[in-house]
């Protein structure tokens, strides 16, 4: 099974978030967000679109296949 | 109405209510065990566990009601963002369930051929309580298991910044 990249950690930096603040921006709660980081949950289209479109870029940007 | 609680998101909201839930599936199941006990014993039962489980049903009340009721009214009295996004939590339990389905299931099948066979010779009254024990433990400890791990919020401290 393909292993899920993301830059999650790298955006909130740059922007100076907290995973608190992520999650409530995009209406998910902190848990969530720090699986997402660590690739213990497999977040869902909606989840990747809205923190793409927070950070404004693509979700290409954010999310990769390991393999790639 | 405190304000805080109101302020509280409603992802935080549901994954406490996921969370006490779990809590008290885990306490249900200790119930369930010792009402099979009970049933399956024939010495009288010592009123000490009578208490333990009225005390265990009391917990279960005051752990889930108050944020089940919370969740009732947050989404009755505004319309939730928290409909699709499937946060890690639901996911969890979700999983928690399917593994407690599951495992219920094998041991349905082989209690039933135990039975078939008369390699055992329980009652409805300790079998049906037994399983719900089996059920419930092994849906809350699944969910527990699955959350364990670091979980802590690095730039937490800067936030404001």
């Amino acid at each position: 099974m393909s292993k899920l990249d993301n830059r999650i950690r790298v955006y909130r930096a740059e922007h100076r978030m907290s995973q608190g603040d992520l999650a409530a921006a995009i209406g998910v709660s902190r848990k969530t967000i720090s699986t997402i980081e660590v690739g213990k949950f497999v977040p869902s289209t909606v989840i990747a679109l809205k923190i793409a479109r927070l950070f404004q870029v693509p979700v290409e940007d954010i999310f990769s296949l390991a393999d790639d | 109405m405190s304000d805080e609680k109101a302020q509280e998101p409603m992802a935080q909201l549901y994954d406490r209510f996921l969370n006490r839930s779990a809590i008290g599936m885990f306490l249900l199941a200790l119930l369930f065990a010792f009402t099979a006990f009970e049933q399956s014993t024939a010495a009288e039962v010592p009123s000490a566990v009578k208490y333990a489980e009225k005390a265990i049903a009391i917990v279960i009340i005051v752990i889930v009601g108050p944020v089940t009721f919370q969740v009732y009214r947050r989404k009755r009295s505004f319309v939730s963002t928290c409909d699709e996004p499937e946060g890690f939590l639901t996911s969890a339990f979700q999983k928690a369930a399917m593994r407690a389905f599951t495992g219920s299931f094998i041991l349905l099948i082989v209690l039933n051929v135990l039975l078939e066979k008369g390699a055992v010779n329980w009652p409805a009254a300790v079998i049906v309580p037994a399983l719900l024990a089996f059920n419930m433990g092994v849906a809350s400890l699944s969910f527990f298991l699955d959350n364990l791990g670091d979980d802590e919020d690095d730039f937490g401290e800067e936030e404001g910044a």
